[in-house]
């Protein structure tokens, strides 16, 4: 398949101090694909890098094929880690602004423009001034933004920071259905459950470094099969002896410890009193990857 | 459309649709119309009455102890409600019954000391010199009587219009007030150009930043074409600005022409060659690019508005320094002060203009100066780019002169 976005040996420093390091990915056309770390870990700057808003000590970075610049500007969506809005100025104007910047007619833009408020139910303030939009409410403008010209390539910097659960999936649905009509998706996370449910592929990185990178299956299964999810009504009590447990609520994750079988985790738990509404044995979720992964890095 | 032309069209609109704009443009001609029309009226109210306290006296009284009054005097039109009594005391105590509006006396000493007294009845603060005037004329007049010529007495009477012709190394120079009208005209379009267009472009380029607005306008357009884009839509929004004043003015001169004395005349002796023109729109460019290059630089540099508004002070006063001297260059446009600020950056657009524009520049002068202004055009420029693409970034900080220098020289 062929590749939207190839980077290689990409290297940046900051005053001597080497946030990316040595860094190799691809992006594959009509894909959704996770850019997954830690805080700090240097996803923002790598798509800095590969955008051409910093320049990369070194490293060979491709975007359809060739080193980003403005001339593919019509092609692109980008939603940044920090974003705002011209705050003063009306909504429409705004969209239409950018539509134009990237090389849509003032028409078409505004046409674009008022389908995108109408989907997110936002067309009544489509003349106010941003400032007297709610801040969920700018966070719609800004992804507007970001998709206005439909991109054939959409990153998104932490999409969801702040937005609540019912714009969340209104977020994603407009994802599946920019990537359904053949746009390629890269978002920048650290939300590991948003990644289980849309990514195809993910790149984990950690202190500027490639840590996993793949399939999400096959990410997963690289970690084995040997998590419990246990689904529970009662008293659960952790035992530190036999397994690590990660609680919420009515669910538990359960790490054997070394050498313990299942039959004496699932003997133990039988003893508790406690009901068992479901007992499954699966690889270890993404979060708990994460964690592991970043955990074992430090 | 090109992304220049969109980015020139943001700008201007956005300027333009702000009714701070408006009130802003249009604030300054009224507020000098307002201020005019008010010490106009006030002024004739003034005058109005001063004169009305004047012409309504009829009981004037003088105790004249030099005899310096022409009695003959007191025979005419002007002066026949004037009464001579014989000594202060009376016209006091009559000033004190309300038998007079006013007593003027003639002390003894008056030939020495120059002093005389005047007595009167209140007529309130602003008519208190009512008849200071007229006491001057009384007795002015009255020594004129003496001389009993009545072509000098004209003469005395007239006001002289002197034909000045200066020379300056052998040569006639015009040193007129006309000669001032044309620099002048340029300095202020170019002051009015200065601050707004900068304030305009400050605001613009920190609110890219205070906004975080710019890494999805640098994906989509490149730095360079974004602050040209600035620039020019400040510049086009200034222009809009000048044309509201000039038309304004201009339909003020219509109607004032011929009211007040010597504007006319002033008018008809001006002429603009092409070139002044042509000159004057180039340093005023150059002018206005440098400081505004500096504008985007210290917009970039600095987290938001406010803190670019305080930095940016520094640079304003040092480019308008040579409205303070001004007289010193107007004395002297080749002298030693004039020539160290045609040099400096921030100063040298201004006082060329006003140079060349007096005609005081030679023509090795203009090249040296043109080429010069050029460079730090372009300098400015491209230090204000590095500057923008180095600080837009640095969201919250300042940023570091140390950080800055090294990717200079990267």
């Amino acid at each position: 398949m062929e590749n939207i976005i190839s980077v290689k040996n990409l290297s940046k420093s900051f005053g001597g101090v080497e946030v990316v390091h040595d860094l190799e990915f691809d992006v594959k056309k009509g894909e959704i694909f996770a850019f997954v770390g830690p805080n700090g870990s240097g996803k923002t700057t790598t798509i800095r890098c590969l955008l051409k808003i910093y320049q990369a000590d070194r490293g060979d970075l491709k975007v359809f094929g060739e080193e980003y610049s403005v001339s593919l500007a019509p092609k692109l969506g980008y939603l940044p880690e920090e974003r705002g809005l011209y705050v003063s100025a009306n909504v429409l104007d705004t969209m239409i602004y950018f539509g134009m910047l990237k090389g849509m007619k003032r028409g078409m833009a505004r046409d674009a423009a008022l389908d995108y408020l109408a989907r997110v139910g936002l067309l009544e303030k489509a003349t106010q001034k941003i400032q007297k939009l709610s801040s969920g409410q700018q966070q719609k403008i800004q992804l507007g933004i970001a998709i206005i010209n439909s991109p054939e390539l959409l990153i998104l910097d932490e999409p969801t920071k702040g937005l609540d659960p019912v714009n969340r999936q209104l977020l994603m649905d407009i994802l599946f259905e920019l990537n359904k009509s053949g746009s390629t998706i890269v978002f920048l996370t650290h939300q590991m459950d948003e990644v289980e449910k849309i990514a195809n592929r993910l790149l984990m990185i950690n202190k500027g470094m490639k840590s996993l990178y793949g399939e999400v299956n096959e990410v997963r299964s690289q970690f084995g099969l040997n998590t419990i999810h246990l689904y529970y009504q009662g008293e659960f009590k952790p035992n530190p002896d036999l397994f690590e447990s990660k609680v919420e609520g009515q669910y538990a994750e359960l790490t054997p410890r070394p050498k313990v079988t299942h039959d004496e985790i699932l003997t133990y738990l039988v003893k508790l009193n406690m009901s068992i509404e479901k007992y499954e044995v699966a690889a270890p979720s993404l979060n708990e990857i994460f964690i592991n992964v970043v955990g074992a890095e430090k | 459309m090109n992304k220049l032309l969109i980015v020139t069209t943001r700008e201007y609109l956005r300027n333009v649709k702000k009714v701070t704009f408006w009130i802003a443009t249009l604030f300054f001609p009224l507020f000098i119309i307002l201020a005019g029309l008010v010490s106009g009226l006030s002024g004739k109210v003034v005058e109005d009455s001063i004169t009305k306290s004047a012409n309504e006296a009829e009981n004037i009284i003088v105790s004249d102890a030099v005899g310096v009054i022409n009695k003959d005097l007191l025979k005419t039109d002007v002066y026949k409600n004037v009464k001579l009594i014989d000594n202060k005391e009376e016209g006091v105590n009559k000033i004190k019954s309300g038998e007079a509006d006013v007593f003027i006396s003639i002390p003894q000493d008056f030939y020495t000391s120059k002093n005389i007294q005047l007595y009167q009845q209140s007529k309130g603060i602003f008519a208190q010199g009512a008849f200071t005037v007229f006491a001057d004329s009384l007795i002015k007049q009255s020594i004129l009587q003496e001389v009993n010529n009545e072509d000098k007495i004209k003469i005395y009477n007239s006001t002289f219009i002197p034909e000045i012709i200066s020379y300056k190394n052998g040569q006639v120079v015009d040193d007129s007030i006309v000669r001032l009208v044309v620099p002048g005209i340029a300095v202020i379009i170019y002051f009015i150009l200065l601050s707004f267009a900068n304030s305009y472009l400050l605001a613009s380029v920190s609110e890219e930043k205070e906004n975080r607005m710019i890494e999805i306008v640098l994906t989509s357009i490149d730095s360079r074409s974004l602050i040209i884009g600035k620039i020019l839509g400040q510049v086009a929004t200034v222009f809009t600005q000048l044309l509201v004043l000039v038309t304004l003015g201009g339909i003020g001169l219509f109607f004032v022409k011929d009211s007040i004395g010597g504007i006319g005349d002033i008018l008809s002796k001006i002429t603009i060659s092409p070139w002044t023109v042509v000159m004057a729109v180039f340093y005023m460019i150059c002018g206005f690019m440098i400081l505004g290059n500096i504008m985007v630089g210290v917009g970039a540099s600095v987290p938001n508005y406010k803190d670019a508004q305080s930095f940016s002070s520094v640079f304003i006063i040092l480019s308008i320094l040579p409205i303070y001297f001004v007289t010193i260059i107007l004395a002297d446009p080749n002298g030693l002060v004039s020539q160290i600020v045609s040099y400096f950056p921030l100063t040298s657009a201004m006082i060329l203009l006003l140079r060349y524009t007096l005609g005081e520049l030679q023509t090795w002068e203009i090249i040296f100066t043109s080429v010069l202004l050029i460079i730090y055009v372009a300098a400015t420029f491209g230090l204000a780019i590095k500057l923008f693409e180095f600080g837009s970034l640095e969201y919250s900080n300042r940023i570091s002169i140390k950080n800055f220098w090294k990717t200079l020289r990267a």
